[in-house]
């Protein structure tokens, strides 16, 4: 099972909308999917206004689990819900884990780090969201220092409206941005008020288009095994359950879509 | 003098407002600055302290009339806040470095836009702040204060106006409008809140917290801004 977290220094960047339709599109395609609320305000749930109890109906092929309700949680709670993460990863019954993360840095971002095989940091086309920058990837960079052994796969761009800052971020970093960009799409909001994931609501919106985009760049689509040679190097190596992982019962996605 | 502490007891203690609300991207950081850049010019004593891990607020923040900057990230500024208005950049209400600043604030502006999310979300908002009342019972909410609001967009329209008929005491009636330079502040050098629509809309909310928390401390003599702000809509301001 691969862990993979959607992140962001700053809250109102689209994190949410983000993991909530990676999820729907990998569940979709066939993936088994455990879709991690991590933030307190429970993000997931407002989007979808629904009981998580309903949400195999919303979306097929996903499991929701998140924090216990608690208005200003102690940083144990989220340790109690990474437990049932891993102990997700070790059952054999999920292909992919996607945690949203709270919008704020700190302990909690540590410990997602921590677990995380990937990250996908999202941004908006704005200064404020450029110029937060640093601060991130200080704190991923801790995370390495830590034993983290989580790969950054990317940044998204999300674009206000009336962008006018997304060629200008391109031009500074456009070596670590994700090649699809998620436009400013009133459907996206239009698949909020219904509590249902855009990419299922209105497929063909240019919302849609793009996440389905970044889905492919990060493999998220279920694909047959490939066959995989008997003395492959495993895709992990320092634990025995990670080395597990490499063996064939999943997807190799390490050589999925664009990796970088 | 008090000697024990070697303080004036004259001095009168500042009131701490903390900005901050349950979703990010709600403009905490902009209104924040904005506040105490306004406050500070119209001769006021204010303390402007960057709570947020993030540390956006020491982007922008410079040298400004009647404003002193403080890193607050470590919390020191806890023990003796100082000045007439402590205006905290705070970090979102659910994150735990808020439970400090709310045990110590006075007072909370929320910030939110105007979208099913943010509406969503107060539900718990209210949950952490009674949360907060529990060790801190005198917290008062100075106001929900509805940012980067765009009236072309009816589903905007809509929410506000379900805002103003379900809590006109919550809601401070001056939406920041939605404004390119708003974004790009920290991007421009301009001195202080962008020149234009920006500056007088923050000048009005400015002026109504001050209202609502410390009017002894508004001034006798006209604000400018709001009155051209009046001239701007031909309204006539009393």
């Amino acid at each position: 099972m691969r862990i993979l977290l959607i992140s962001s220094q700053k809250g109102g960047v689209g994190k949410t909308t983000t993991a909530i339709n990676l999820a729907a599109l990998a569940g979709q395609s066939g993936s088994r999917v455990l879709l991690v609320d991590c933030d307190p305000s429970g993000g997931i749930s407002s989007s979808l206004g629904a009981d998580l109890e309903a949400s195999a109906d919303i979306l097929p092929g996903v499991e929701i689990i998140r924090l216990e309700e608690d208005a200003c949680p102690e940083v144990a709670t989220l340790q109690t819900l990474l437990a049932r993460v891993v102990s997700a990863r070790y059952s054999g019954d999920y292909d992919l884990a996607i945690l949203d993360s709270p919008p704020f840095l700190g302990e909690w971002l540590e410990l997602l780090l921590g677990l995380s095989d990937e990250v996908v940091l999202v941004m908006r086309s704005d200064p404020m969201g450029f110029r937060t920058l640093p601060a991130f990837l200080e704190a991923l960079q801790a995370a390495g220092a830590n034993g983290s052994r989580v790969k950054m796969r990317g940044i998204l761009l999300t674009l206000p409206p009336h962008d006018r800052w997304a060629d200008e971020v391109r031009e500074a970093i456009g070596a670590y941005l994700l090649p699809a960009t998620i436009p400013h799409d009133p459907a996206v909001t239009e698949a909020l008020l219904d509590g249902r994931p855009v990419v299922l609501t209105h497929p063909d919106s240019l919302s849609s288009v793009s996440y389905r985009s970044v889905a492919e760049t990060l493999g998220l689509f279920r694909t047959e095994p490939e066959p995989v040679p008997a003395f492959a190097e495993p895709t992990w190596s320092s634990t025995a359950g990670q080395a597990l992982d490499g063996f064939g019962a999943e997807p190799i996605y390490e050589n999925a879509g664009n990796h970088r | 003098m008090d000697f024990a502490t070697n303080r004036p007891t004259t001095a009168k203690k500042p009131y701490i407002l903390a900005v901050s609300s349950q979703k990010g991207g709600t403009a905490r950081t902009t209104t924040s600055l904005a506040l105490a850049w306004t406050w500070g010019r119209l001769g006021l004593d204010v303390t402007l302290v960057d709570a947020d891990p993030v540390g956006a607020t020491g982007l922008v923040a410079s040298d400004w009339k009647g404003v002193r900057f403080i890193d607050g990230r470590s919390g020191d500024w806890l023990k003796n806040p100082i000045g007439d208005l402590v205006v905290v950049d705070a970090p979102a209400l659910t994150a735990a470095e808020s439970r400090s600043i709310l045990d110590l604030a006075h007072g909370v502006l929320l910030t939110g836009s105007a979208d099913p999310l943010s509406i969503r979300t107060l539900t718990v908002t209210n949950r952490r702040l009674a949360q907060a009342r529990q060790t801190n019972p005198w917290l008062k909410v100075a106001g929900l204060l509805i940012t980067a609001y765009d009236e072309s967009v009816p589903l905007q329209v809509e929410i506000l106006g379900h805002l103003r008929r379900s809590c006109p005491d919550l809601l401070i009636d001056h939406p920041i409008p939605e404004l390119q330079e708003i974004r790009e502040w920290p991007a421009s050098l301009t001195e202080g809140v962008p020149d234009g629509p920006a500056r007088l809309a923050y000048s009005v909310v400015a002026d109504e917290i001050l209202r609502l928390i410390r009017p002894e401390l508004r001034r006798n003599e006209p604000n400018q801004d709001v009155l051209s702000w009046g001239d701007h809509f031909g309204l006539t301001m009393v």
